[in-house]
């Protein structure tokens, strides 16, 4: 579950902050993933026209600034940034949404390719499901895409 | 409404965190949600690696609304109604609820021209705002 985010430009790639903050304001959870420009340019036609359809946030959400995490200060797992290759989104009742973010080998996927094989199917694996109100769904593929 | 079985082994062993989990084969049933849009076109749970218990049912995922004969002709209805006199607000809320419906379905637009267009509203709405400031400041204030 999500009611924040932040999005980090770096070369090359984005790096995508979730957090969980209760009402006495305090990160209760977070989650990170990063998007490879050659993704965003990938899923760009996908993910602007969803955006589309969902409209732009009808309430402003709050800014918000990700506490500093440095790999050395925290256990590998929870040090781990999962690279996104695809999202999976929906939303119902004017209210809710989900973002599922997933992954899949780029070497696998190349294989397939030289097999040629029709009908290939490539099993990719779930990074994290996230929910949220669809305002934070809105909101989070507007700046994605705000060039 | 669509009800559909699925096997907790099938949906946890799809995850690349399992590991042992052969104990949990245990079915439930889930009624699934009625998704207002989604950005899959359709969807075939194999493509995700999951697969339902009983292969004949399909998570109904997309967006259930299209464009048909009767929708254009009361697209057609009221773009005239609005024409020509005044609207209610409920028939107002349909032709922009038909509006979009038809831009989505029957002319859809490129990412590039929705990024286009918003950056064209955004910049039409700081001039706006740029242009009230002015007006504001010579309302309000006399020239020395």
């Amino acid at each position: 579950m999500a009611n924040r985010f932040s999005i980090d430009r770096e070369d090359g790639f984005a790096l995508v902050h979730f957090g969980l903050v209760n009402r006495a304001d305090v990160l209760v959870d977070r989650f990170a993933v990063v998007f490879t420009n050659n993704t965003l340019d990938a899923l760009k036609e996908n993910l602007v026209k969803y955006s589309d359809q969902v409209g732009l946030p009808k309430k402003k959400m709050p800014k918000w600034e990700p506490p500093v995490r440095k790999a050395e200060d925290v256990s590998s797992l929870l040090a781990y940034l999962p690279v996104v290759d695809f999202v999976h989104l929906c939303n119902w009742n004017d209210t809710n949404a989900e973002m599922c973010f997933w992954s899949y080998s780029q070497a696998q996927m190349a294989d397939l390719s030289k097999m040629g094989g029709k009908n290939e199917i490539m099993t990719p694996w779930g990074i994290a499901m996230l929910r949220c109100e669809i305002d934070l769904q809105r909101a989070f593929l507007a700046e994605l895409y705000t060039e | 409404m669509k009800v559909v079985s699925i096997s907790a082994k099938t949906l946890v062993s799809s995850t690349m965190f399992t590991v042992g989990t052969e104990a949990m084969t245990s079915d439930f049933t889930v009624v699934p949600t009625v998704i207002a849009q989604s950005n899959l076109a359709s969807v075939s749970p194999e493509n995700f690696g999951v697969s339902l218990a009983g292969s004949g049912n399909a998570v109904e995922a997309v967006a259930t609304q299209h464009w048909s004969a009767e929708k254009a002709q009361r697209f057609k209805d009221l773009s005239r109604i609005e024409a020509l006199g005044v609207l209610m607000i409920k028939e107002l809320a349909e032709l922009d609820a038909l509006t979009r419906l038809r831009r989505f379905t029957k002319y859809p637009r490129t990412a590039h021209e929705i990024l286009w267009s918003r950056r064209q509203d955004s910049v039409t709405s700081g001039l706006v705002q740029a242009v009230q400031k002015y007006v504001e400041f010579h309302e309000a204030t006399n020239h020395p």
